[in-house]
């Protein structure tokens, strides 16, 4: 990754990036090149470069700043040596969630899931895994939005197959 | 015939045919039989052919398992009528006794005697599924089964399952189908039936090459569609999604129509298995009610954690544990891994205390897991009632399969319980991550899987025992970073560490002598436990010894024992170097002979930020242990007490976990809040428990807050919280 040239010229090479709702943000290339999509579209075609426009059709902008703050910091985080403390780390990615809702918490799931980003993937989604854990299943349900679609008898017929999951939940 | 009775004119009978050698040596028993397939290249395979009388014979003969020698056979032709009494013959003897294999013929219409009367009788689904060895040469070199006059049998049925399921090379199984009616309604439109019984059954094949022809008289060919057991079980599923769909679509066609804001289903099926992927799997189990779209999504996650604990309740007996036990193989044989619709697994983890009783399921199910290139391995079998500051050792009782040494995809591993061979580490060069515990150790073993495991970064070593050295951790340029030795037994009580790049060092059990060979300059963080160690005389300055060696480190959390050893040593009042930790955690039951090691911990910490104070109230002091010393604890935190430099330069934070407001507690936090000119925060965890004298958290919390009022406090930036 061009690294170097950020610390040694002023200059450092932009790219833009289009979100679904037409907004336009200016980010430095290495960050850009964080997103394998964003990567991915300059690969092999150098050319391109110039005062192209990457769309990303899957990104709205409200969550644009938060994700590029988030490659920012991290792409940080590990060219530093040594290793910043966990604590760091982890004061900042809590930091990252904090005020966020569980509907926001989706859309920059699948956000990252378009970028392609396994890093920012892992992460939200394991925050996500760990806002229903030990959750009872309407939790659970309402957490997604989800819309309970078996019949009674259904829903009892698949909770005993695999009933030794149903005992020892929190509360709600 | 003239000519080749020129060549070997000596050889009399190499002129018989060799229907009737075969039948010459029909009379021979097998075993000698078999010798005579290193005769020459033409006698080879003549002895297969023998008629299925000694077959039936040689299970019941003296040495029912194995010939005292192995054979040459590369191809093998049975004439058996798949009758159960041959199974032990075939399975335990005749395959066994031929390692080489490539072929193995079946042939099947041979009619018994009706009046042979079986030597015994056997439950042939028992046989086939429980108990089951698995032979080498099953696993290296057996390539091809063919069965002529496939009749489609149960027991036939049941001999091509092992087959299928345990070989891991199988390229091709070619069925010829019989011409004969079996007399029971059975014919060849019958015996076809076999592909949808595959189909049906799903059988997970243990080889990735494998293809299944069925031929017949006309020179039908029909392939079993088989192509991936994976696509076999998606296929399944699918078809069950749709089933459920098109059922569900009747009743729920309008409720399903207002569901429109549902965020998530925009998500894919990847994603949310994805999601999933991260919670306890028993959670995940319970995503299977959420609504008809969810039904089947849990199958797909890539981290796979079956524990028998969830389907066994504690206080059973031992005889309906055994059924739950049976109830949780049963779920994840059938229910999940036969279900499973992820084509890769990323971690799979299966942690059962039986694993014996239930063989061919568990060797299946790692099995299962290697087929889909699992990175991070465990495999648990300990027993739960061993207890882990027992003295006893245990061992292993369950061997690692002899195919897993071959795959090279591990990244983690942990085995508990499980025997394993170091010596055949040798392609798991990508390991990072290792566990090792419940088990003995050989001698070198250790040496040899850090030698086989260039990239390992965490080693971890619980409950394992020695009978044969020191524990020697040593490799140079090791790579190894965390470490974590927990209640190890080794016979001469040496630790050799040489470890140029660890950050974190975890000890518990007996004291050691350790021994760090290289400067550790990245170290970070080490815990020390000595918890086991029941005699004073002479550990001091091994302590010391550890200590010293340790000044890098910047959190550092040690025991009771420790506490209590360290100020009777020789040299009582510091140690050689000042250590350099940030964050010193003390497990204390706060006793008065615990002062002196505490004082002597702050001292050798100049540069301390924060203290925690690991409270275990009295269970944390052995019954028998008799203090070295009696110490008035007011005199000591009031009289003549000298103030550390770090107390008044750098401590920032104090933390008390587990506070029950003793007396001892309220002075030695009275000192440090006192003197403490630079601290910010102390900050008071209640204790839940109750001491046994009437105290319990409401009474922890009046003296807290009665503290938080009255303490007289250095520092004007202190908060004290109370939690």
């Amino acid at each position: 990754m061009a690294s170097s040239s950020s610390s040694s010229s002023t200059q450092v090479k932009k790219i833009t990036l289009k979100a679904a709702d037409g907004k336009h943000f200016e980010v430095e290339e290495p960050v850009a090149m964080e997103m394998e999509t964003v990567k991915s579209f300059f690969v092999g075609n150098e050319d391109a470069m110039k005062d192209m426009v990457v769309p990303l059709l899957n990104v709205s902008s409200e969550h644009m700043p938060a994700i590029l703050d988030f490659y920012r910091n991290h792409s940080e985080f590990r060219k530093r040596t040594p290793p910043p403390p966990a604590e760091e780390v982890k004061a900042f990615n809590e930091a990252f969630l904090e005020n966020k809702s569980d509907e926001q918490l989706m859309e920059m799931i699948m956000a990252a899931n378009f970028l392609n980003t396994k890093e920012l993937l892992n992460f939200l989604t394991e925050a996500a895994a760990n806002r229903i854990k030990n959750k009872s299943v309407e939790y659970v349900r309402a957490f997604f939005g989800i819309e309970n679609d078996f019949t009674p008898e259904e829903e009892a017929r698949i909770r005993a197959e695999n009933e030794w999951a149903f005992d020892g939940l929190d509360e709600d | 015939m003239a000519d080749k009775r020129n060549n070997s004119s000596s050889d009399i009978i190499s002129g018989l045919p060799c229907e009737l050698l075969c039948y010459t040596f029909g009379f021979l028993p097998l075993k000698d039989a078999a010798r005579t397939s290193v005769l020459s290249t033409k006698f080879q395979h003549i002895w297969c052919g023998i008629d299925r009388v000694d077959l039936q014979a040689i299970s019941i003969r003296e040495e029912p398992l194995s010939l005292l020698e192995t054979l040459n056979v590369r191809h093998l032709i049975l004439k058996t009528c798949s009758h159960l009494f041959q199974f032990d013959g075939i399975c335990r003897f005749v395959l066994k006794s031929c390692p080489l294999l490539e072929i193995l013929t079946i042939n099947n219409p041979v009619r018994i005697f009706p009046d042979y009367v079986p030597p015994f009788e056997l439950n042939p689904e028992e046989f086939w599924t429980k108990n089951l060895i698995i032979l080498s040469c099953m696993e290296t070199s057996l390539k091809v089964v063919e069965v002529f006059g496939f009749q489609g049998t149960g027991n036939e049925v049941l001999m091509l399952q092992y087959m299928i399921l345990f070989e891991s090379v199988l390229e091709e199984v070619n069925l010829y189908l019989s011409e004969e009616d079996d007399g029971y309604g059975g014919n060849r439109e019958n015996y076809r039936k076999i592909d949808e019984w595959i189909l049906q059954r799903n059988i997970e094949r243990a080889s990735h090459k494998l293809s299944i022809s069925i031929y017949s008289r006309e020179g039908y060919v029909y392939e079993v569609k088989y192509n991936s057991a994976a696509a076999c079980a998606q296929f399944g599923f699918q078809f069950g999604k749709f089933l459920d769909e098109s059922l569900s679509q009747k009743n729920m066609a309008a409720k399903r129509n207002n569901s429109s804001r549902d965020i998530i289903s925009s998500l894919s099926c990847e994603l949310l298995s994805y999601i999933f992927g991260f919670l306890p799997f028993k959670e995940v189990a319970r995503t299977s009610v959420l609504s008809t779209k969810f039904r089947h999504i849990w199958r797909g996650i890539d981290r796979i954690d079956l524990q028998e604990n969830h389907f066994i309740q504690e206080n059973e007996t031992e005889r309906n544990k055994m059924n739950q036990r049976r109830e949780f193989i049963n779920f994840a044989f059938h229910c999940w891994s036969k279900k499973c619709t992820a084509k890769t697994i990323y971690a799979f983890s299966l942690t059962f205390s039986r694993p014996r009783n239930f063989y061919v399921e568990t060797y299946y199910l790692i099995r299962f897991s290697v087929a889909r290139n699992v990175k991070a391995l465990t495999l648990d079998f300990h027993d739960p009632i061993w207890r882990e500051d027992g003295l006893e050792n245990h061992g292993g009782v369950f061997d690692l399969p002899v195919f897993v040494y071959s795959y090279q995809g591990f990244e983690s591993l942990k085995l508990f319980s499980c025997n394993f061979l170091a010596s055949e580490f040798r392609n798991f060069t990508a390991l990072k991550e290792l566990s090792l515990g419940w088990i003995q150790l050989g001698p070198n073993s250790v040496r040899t899987v850090l030698m086989y495991c260039p990239l390992l970064e965490s080693f971890n070593l619980k409950k394992c025992w020695s009978i044969h050295e020191r524990l020697d951790i040593s490799r140079p340029n090791l790579r190894l970073k965390y470490l974590v030795v927990d209640r190890c037994n080794f016979l001469s009580g040496l630790v050799r560490i040489q470890a140029p790049n660890l950050r974190f060092f975890k000890y518990g059990g007996k004291a050691a002598r350790f021994n760090f060979e290289s400067r550790l300059t990245y170290m970070q963080e080490a815990e020390l436990d000595f918890g086991q160690q029941s005699e004073f005389s002479g550990v001091a300055d091994l302590l010391y010894d550890l200590l010293d060696q340790l000044f890098s480190v910047r959190v550092l959390t040690v025991c009771s024992f420790l506490l209590q050893v360290i100020p009777i040593g020789e040299e009582p009042t510091g140690l050689l170097k000042t250590l350099n930790v940030r964050h010193l955690t003390l497990k204390t039951s706060m006793r008065s002979f615990e002062f002196d090691g505490t004082i002597f911990m702050i001292k050798s910490c100049p540069l301390l930020e924060a203290l925690t104070i690991n409270n275990l109230g009295p269970a944390g002091i052995f019954p028998d242990d008799v203090p070295p010393f009696e110490l008035d604890p007011e005199e000591f935190w009031t009289n003549n007490l000298i103030v550390h430099r770090c107390i008044k330069t750098s401590l920032k934070v104090v933390e008390v976990l587990g506070f029950r407001g003793t007396g001892n507690e309220i002075l030695m936090l009275q000192y440090l809040i006192s003197f403490g000119s630079v601290l910010e925060e102390v900050n008071l965890y209640l204790s839940e428990e109750d001491d046994g004298y009437g105290g319990n958290s409401e009474k922890y919390l009046q003296i807290a807050e009665s503290m938080q009022h009255d303490i007289q406090r250095a520092s004007h930036k202190l908060r004290i919280s109370i939690y």
